[in-house]
This record gives structure tokens, sequence and C-alpha cells, in this order.
């Protein structure tokens, strides 16, 4: 198990000579760290745990958001899905500066729909 | 109990009989690489002797929904007339390198990136249209995905007919046990649509359920 100086916070491999003679600055305790190992399995699973809390809420990263699509970068694209199922309208919100577009031939496609489908009812 | 309630009761078959549609248009869903369009083109070889469109190992290679009209199935002596819909695969989250790992060039790999996008848009807007889904799991993988939940969520809260279809069984890993777990209030049928493992058993639940 790595040690880290008390005094300085230098880090020094299990079996290090200078934890038998002493640390660089002089200081001569250590303390035991835990390996890089296992702080990369805490993260991941809080990463898990956080991964499992969206799913069961069966909410996503942008849930909060109005946007049915973020662009972060081109060739990367975030979907909120909830939106997309729940919204006639596509916002689409660029990187991450406040600016949106809507897609306005996602909605006018739509109502054009929804008017040709009332005119034919009336014909009925 | 009313006179009106018994004679509807009574009769209930016939008004069923009588709003039955002749074709009933089935959307197939899921995640990227869960197996649709496999699941697709087994159903057209097996009843058209057609294909529906290319598979690859590369996700969202399926980026416009696709439809294949009168697809007729029958099951000891029943059957069902399809209008079937292979969609894109659903996520969250499109990311252009992922397919650079598979061998593109950065071009490639972007335009895959935007088309998925709005495929995913795209096979959204088709549920509007829909009589009942297919929704592919791949019982490899957790079920409890953000896209699974989403997806089986807005399709029940829809009315939509729902028929889970774990595949990939052919694979030492998979568990449809774990689907079936994950969604215990729809019927889960284990295939294997690349191998044919099962596949007349879900031939038997579409005839069921749809038709």
């Amino acid at each position: 198990m790595p040690h880290k100086c008390t005094k300085c916070g230098r880090i020094y491999p299990d079996g290090d000579r200078r934890i038998l003679n002493g640390c660089e600055c002089g200081n001569n305790r250590f303390i035991y760290v835990p390996k890089e190992k296992s702080k990369d399995k805490r993260i991941k699973e809080k990463n898990k745990d956080e991964r499992l809390n969206e799913d069961r809420t069966g909410k996503g990263v942008n849930a909060e958001g109005v946007e049915s699509v973020r662009i972060i970068d081109p060739g990367m694209y975030e979907i909120n899905l909830e939106k997309v199922f729940s919204r006639e309208e596509i916002i689409i919100a660029l990187r991450e500066d406040g600016r949106y577009v809507i897609h306005l031939p996602s909605l006018i496609g739509k109502l054009e729909k929804k008017l040709v489908k009332r005119k034919s009812d009336k014909k009925k | 109990m009313s006179v009106i309630v018994k004679i509807k009761k009574k009769f209930s078959f016939l008004f069923k009989w009588f709003l039955k549609k002749d074709r009933m248009k089935i959307g197939i869903y899921g995640p990227p690489n869960a197996g649709k369009t496999t699941l697709a083109n087994r159903i057209l070889r097996d009843w058209t002797g057609d294909v529906m469109g290319s598979v690859s190992e590369v996700p969202h290679e399926t980026r416009r929904a696709r439809l294949r009209e009168g697809v007729k199935i029958e099951v000891n002596g029943k059957s069902v007339m399809l209008d079937i819909v292979d969609t894109p695969g659903l996520a969250t989250k499109i990311d252009f390198h992922e397919f650079m790992k598979f061998g593109l060039s950065e071009e490639e790999a972007k335009k895959r990136a935007k088309e998925a996008t709005e495929g995913v848009i795209e096979a959204i807007k088709w549920l509007d249209d829909l009589d009942g889904v297919l929704m592919v799991m791949d019982a490899t993988e957790d079920p409890y995905t953000q896209v699974n939940v989403t997806i089986v969520g807005n399709i029940e809260a829809r009315n939509i007919p729902l028929l889970i279809v774990a595949n990939k069984i052919d694979l030492p890993n998979a568990s449809p046990a774990r689907i079936k777990a994950a969604f215990p209030q729809h019927p889960v049928v284990p295939v294997s649509a690349l191998k044919g493992m099962n596949i007349d058993t879900l031939y038997r639940e579409i005839a069921e359920k749809f038709g």
C-alpha cells in the first residue's frame, strides 16, 4: 500500500527505501493511502449509482432542460428522449451557451397533417 | 347490472370484430445494436423471402425508418397481416468518436452521428402511427437503462400493445430472465433473431397479441 508523508504530502510506493529512511523533506512519519485503483472503483460505483437512479426515475441527463437535442460539438449529440416523446416540436440547444433553435419543419409538418385530417373529417 | 351493460358485454366480441383492423402497423424499437434489423430480416425472410436492410456491428447502422407492407404471418390457423416498420436505434447520447473506433473516418463518423440523431427523432415520431410495438432488447445487456425504461413507459402511456423480444439468447451470457424481472407487466419472448432460435414462439405471440 502506498505511503504518504504527513508533512509534505509526497506519496511513495510500497517498499520504497525512503519510507524507511525518511522523506525527502526530512519527515519520517507516513500514513497509508488507498490505492488509485480503489479510488477509480469508488468513482465507478458512484457513477453506477447515479445511472441507476436516473434509470429508475426514467429521467436522463437533460430531463430538466427544454431542449430535445443538445449539440455538444459537431458529431456529438445528447438526446432528451423524454422531451422528444412528449413534445411535438423539436428544440435544439446549441452547445452550452443558452442558444436554442426551434426546428420549425417538425412543428409545421405536424400542424399541416392535423389540418389535412380536420379537412378530410369535415368532408366526411 | 343495467340492461345496457349486459347487452354490451354480450355483444362485445361483435364490436371488437367490427373495429378490428385488417392490417396492423407494427414498429420494431429498441436501443442500437439490439438486433432490430436482424429480427426484421428474420421475419421478412421467413414470411416473404425478402430482407429489410443491412446489419452491422457498428452501432446506428439503421438511420432511417423502413416500412415493409403486407407481411402475412400464419400460426396454428390464425393469421395476421402486418406492416412492419424497422426503426433506428434509440439512444440518449451519440458521439462520433464511438464510430471511429470501428475504422470510420472522422468525416464519415460525424455524418453517421448526425444521421443517427435524426433517426432517433424519426423513430419516436413514427409511434403516432403504430398499432403495436415489438421492443427488442439485448439479453446479454443490463435491461435497466434509461432508453429501455423511457420507451416502455411512453408506449404504456399511449396504450400501444407491446411485446418485448429478449434477443441474442444464443450468446452464453444472455439472461432473458433479467428482462422479464425488469418489465414483469409485459410478455417477454426470448429469441435469437440471428440463429432463428425460439422464433416460432415469437410468431405465435405476435399472432396472439396483434391478430
